[in-house]
């Protein structure tokens, strides 16, 4: 068993913190604006976006739609559904990191497009086509105990994987 | 504050004992292996995605271009439980404690390159702090070879009170920076709104909350989530302060559980750090006819919860009660045994104010 730390060492432990906390806060504040989170870092999770407004409401979905291989809408899948092996915890962060920002299907190689593909006639169990994330906004207010959807709108429609044919 | 000030802060917050920390080795070590260990399962499948899926957070893991084979996932996942059984026997407490923390920060580190970062850190710090409190100096494999007193630390102690009132100071500090003090936004019940229709996290009590439409509840809540979170830090100057923060926090987590179907188990090994451990090992050594000899202390109190732990998995696992996933079986019980524990601990506490008030 190793020796307890001196006393001007545990000292210094703890000056050092006391000064590391609030520097490491800042840059995880300045890189996640820019970026994404950094980790490891000493943060919990904020919550800090608010959705409700008075009495209405947004609600974000995010979602998977595939097409038929003659470009008809086949199916919509959530990414609980879609994405089915990665925890609920992370399947909203793995979305904005990968899908949100892909911008458009050259984002993805043909080992990810194929994968997608592969995964659409999984869980389909027929040949598909093009597949796209689909971000859409549902804008509700509150009518006593109901919601009352107000609007849908779509914020973001990217092609994540194109047929082959 | 003074040199003096600071150096009580450290030095006298908490004076731990050798026996108490080693009962709470024990029970950290045996609730990390049965209930917090990273989904052994999920390394296949993590091996398996596109590199295009490896999105690592700004960090060391940016080093690291692709998502290692599964057998690479399997090996650290091995020496994470080797490691953990050895703080568990207390068996070179100090590195194994140690190793402990890198393998879980390797495993999660990867875990977390898949777009989100889950906020797990104060487990991953946990046996790194304690490390440093000699935890392994009493019911364990190094005292029983090593046979000589080894001073119990309670600094570390005061820096994971210091870990965690940061973190939660973090979390409270975002929320006032996103507008949750606003007299006209509702945050928590959003964030309900939230996971209940996006999420699908509509089990417990969450229906039944969803459909509360009382702004000054919500507002209320926004307001006390806040004040606890960024209370904390503050907290961790003052021993009795944490303890009382750490109590806000079961109910936090419950209430969070309950409402919300979060349920934050990860960071309940560090607030039991803060449980009077000195005292239930003093309560076990006087109570308990069958504990005569030292060594039979921490064989009673680690089977009894080795066989209370296997049975909440046994149930879980069967989904013979509950069959829905989140919040899981043993999320809920051991949550739930928690509050009734700070429960237990509030009416004696407040026992002892009205003794100290009357006499």
């Amino acid at each position: 068993m190793m020796d307890n730390l001196s006393a001007k060492t545990v000292k210094r432990i703890f000056i050092f913190f006391l000064i590391y906390l609030p520097l490491q806060y800042a840059v995880v504040g300045i890189v996640g604006y820019y970026s994404s989170e950094p980790w490891p870092a000493f943060v919990f999770p904020g919550f800090k976006s608010v959705y409700v407004y008075g009495n209405t409401f947004q609600i974000n979905h995010f979602m998977v739609e595939v097409e038929s291989r003659d470009g008809q809408h086949l199916r919509e899948f959530t990414p609980q559904q879609y994405f089915y092996e990665i925890p609920n915890s992370q399947v909203a962060g793995f979305i904005r990191s990968n899908l949100q920002s892909a911008g458009n299907v050259d984002a993805f190689d043909t080992e990810t497009q194929r994968w997608f593909r592969d995964r659409a006639e999984e869980l389909l169990d027929v040949s598909v086509g093009d597949i796209y994330y689909l971000h859409r906004r549902q804008f509700l207010t509150r009518l006593g105990t109901d919601l009352r959807t107000d609007s849908v709108k779509v914020l973001n429609r990217i092609k994540i994987a194109e047929a082959v044919n | 504050m003074s040199d003096d000030r600071f150096s009580r802060w450290i030095f006298e917050s908490y004076r731990p004992t050798a026996e108490g920390l080693a009962l709470f080795r024990i029970f950290a070590a045996m609730m990390i292996l049965f209930f917090l260990m990273p989904d052994a399962t999920y390394y296949t499948d993590l091996a398996k995605f596109p590199d295009d899926f490896f999105s690592p957070p700004p960090g060391p893991m940016m080093l690291v271009g692709v998502f290692p084979p599964a057998w690479f996932f399997y090996t650290i996942h091995t020496l994470l439980v080797v490691s953990l059984i050895g703080v568990l026997l207390g068996y070179k407490t100090r590195i194994s404690s140690l190793m402990s923390t890198l393998f879980m920060l390797i495993l999660l580190g990867f875990i977390f390159s898949i777009g989100k970062v889950n906020h797990m850190m104060l487990l991953i710090l946990l046996p790194a702090v304690m490390a440093f409190s000699n935890w392994g100096g009493a019911y364990s494999i190094d005292a029983h070879y090593l046979r000589r007193k080894t001073q119990a630390e309670g600094w570390p102690l005061v820096l994971l009170a210091l870990f965690i009132g940061f973190m939660m100071f973090t979390a409270g500090f975002a929320k006032i920076l996103g507008g949750w003090l606003h007299f006209d936004t509702f945050a928590t019940q959003g964030h309900l709104l939230n996971q209940y229709f996006v999420r699908g996290r509509t089990e417990l009590l969450s229906g039944l909350v969803v459909e509360i439409n009382q702004p000054w509840i919500w507002g209320v809540l926004d307001w006390a989530t806040v004040m606890f979170e960024a209370g904390f830090l503050l907290a961790a100057m003052r021993a009795g302060w944490t303890r009382l923060f750490v109590s806000f926090a079961v109910l936090f987590h419950f209430s969070t559980m309950l409402t919300l179907n979060i349920a934050f188990l990860v960071n309940f090994p560090a607030y039991a750090a803060f449980l009077p451990w000195n005292k239930i090992n003093g309560y076990l050594k006087s109570r308990i006819p069958l504990i005569k000899k030292t060594d039979s202390l921490p064989l009673a109190f680690g089977s009894t919860f080795f066989i209370l732990f296997a049975v909440i998995k046994i149930i879980d696992k069967s989904a013979v009660i509950m069959t829905v996933g989140e919040p899981s079986f043993d999320e809920i019980t051991i949550i739930g045994i928690a509050l009734i524990i700070v429960i237990a601990l509030g009416i004696g506490k407040a026992r002892e104010l009205v003794t100290t008030v009357r006499s």
